[in-house]
C-alpha cells in the first residue's frame, strides 16, 4: 500500500503544542462519551434536548461535534441526564512526593542488606545524604 | 479522472486511518495541496484540523457527530470536518464508518455564503470529491476494493482508472 510522507505535514505535527492537543482530546472525548451514552439509552437528539430542558436542537449538534468548550454547569446537567460521569472529581492523586530525614548510623549500615527497603536505600543514597525523595 | 488512494501514516492510529487522494499526473495529494494553500494564511485553523484528526485516529474514531453530513450525494459518505466556531476553513472528507476517512481538499469558507455553490473554490473541491466518492462506491460494489479485517485499511485495487 502506498503511504504519504509529507514534510510540511511532519513539520506541522512537530509544532503542535501538547497542551493544545490535550484540550482538543478532552473536547472530543467528552463529545464521544455523550454520543456513546445516547446510543446506550437509544436516545435521539430530541430526547437529550428534552432531558436537559433546552429548546434549540442545534446545541446538541454542537455538543456532539467535539468543538464545544463545555461549562461545568452544562457538564453536570449532562451527567444527570445521561447517568454518566464527565468530570472526574474523585481522581486519586497518583503522584506524591514524600520528604523525610534518614539517619544512617553505624548500626543501620550493618543491617542494610536485611530488607528490601535497605536495598533501595543503599542503592540511592550515600552516607552524606540526609534527605531522600521518594515518588510513589 | 484517474486517481489513487494513499494512506497518511502520520495521521493514522489505532482508532482510525486517514487516507487522501493523488490524482493521475499530480505529484501532490488533495490534502497536501490543502495544507500548502492554507497553512500560512489559516495557520490556527490548520493546527486545529490536525489536532482533531489526531484525536480521531488515536482516541475516539471517526464519530458521526464530528463531521457535517450530507455534503455530497445521498449515501456517498461525503462530509466536512466540523471546525472551531469562527473558523474560516472547510475540509471535505469521505467517511467509511468510524475507522476510515479520506481527506480531500477544501478552502476558505466566507461566512456570508449559505451554499457551497456560491463559492467557486469550495464548489470545485466538493464536486471533485463527489466524483471520487462515486467511483469508490462502484468499486466497493464490484468488490475491487474492500476493508481489512480490522476495518482500519482499504485492501484491493487502490488505483482507480476510467
Amino acid at each position: 500500500m502506498k503511504e504519504l510522507n509529507n514534510t510540511l505535514l511532519s513539520s506541522l505535527l512537530n509544532e503542535i503544542d501538547p497542551l493544545d492537543q490535550a484540550k482538543t482530546d478532552a473536547k472530543m472525548e467528552i463529545a464521544a462519551k455523550i454520543a456513546h451514552a445516547m446510543k446506550f439509552k437509544n436516545w435521539k437528539k430530541k430526547d437529550l434536548l428534552k432531558a436537559v430542558g433546552k429548546d434549540n436542537p442545534s446545541i446538541i449538534t454542537k455538543w456532539l461535534s467535539g468543538t464545544h468548550n463545555f461549562t461545568t454547569d452544562t457538564l453536570v446537567e449532562l451527567e444527570h441526564a445521561l447517568d454518566i460521569e464527565l468530570i472526574s472529581r474523585d481522581k486519586p492523586i497518583l503522584q506524591a512526593t514524600l520528604k523525610f530525614q534518614v539517619v544512617i548510623n553505624q548500626e543501620g549500615m550493618k543491617t542494610e542488606k536485611m530488607s528490601y527497603f535497605n536495598d533501595i536505600m543503599t542503592a540511592s543514597i550515600s552516607t552524606q545524604s540526609r534527605t531522600v525523595r521518594f515518588v510513589i | 479522472m484517474d486517481f489513487e488512494l494513499v494512506k497518511i501514516k502520520d495521521l493514522s492510529g489505532r482508532k482510525a486511518s486517514f487516507y487522501t487522494v493523488v490524482r493521475d499526473g499530480d505529484n501532490k495529494s488533495l490534502f497536501e495541496t490543502f495544507l500548502e494553500e492554507n497553512s500560512i494564511t489559516f495557520k490556527n485553523e490548520i493546527f486545529d484540523i490536525i489536532r482533531r484528526i489526531k484525536t480521531i485516529s488515536n482516541k475516539t474514531g471517526a464519530m458521526d457527530g464530528f463531521f457535517k453530513p450530507n455534503e455530497g450525494k445521498p449515501g456517498d459518505g461525503l462530509c466536512a470536518l466540523y471546525d472551531q466556531p469562527g473558523s474560516k476553513l472547510r475540509l471535505y472528507c469521505i467517511r467509511f464508518g468510524r475507522e476510515i476517512v479520506i481527506l480531500g481538499g477544501g478552502g476558505p469558507k466566507p461566512k456570508p455564503i449559505r451554499a457551497l455553490q456560491e463559492n467557486e473554490k469550495l464548489k470545485s473541491e466538493n464536486y471533485q470529491l463527489r466524483e471520487i466518492a462515486q467511483k469508490i462506491m462502484k468499486s466497493q460494489i464490484a468488490k475491487e476494493i474492500y476493508f481489512s479485517k480490522d476495518y482500519l485499511d482499504f485492501e484491493g485495487e487502490l488505483k482507480f482508472e476510467d
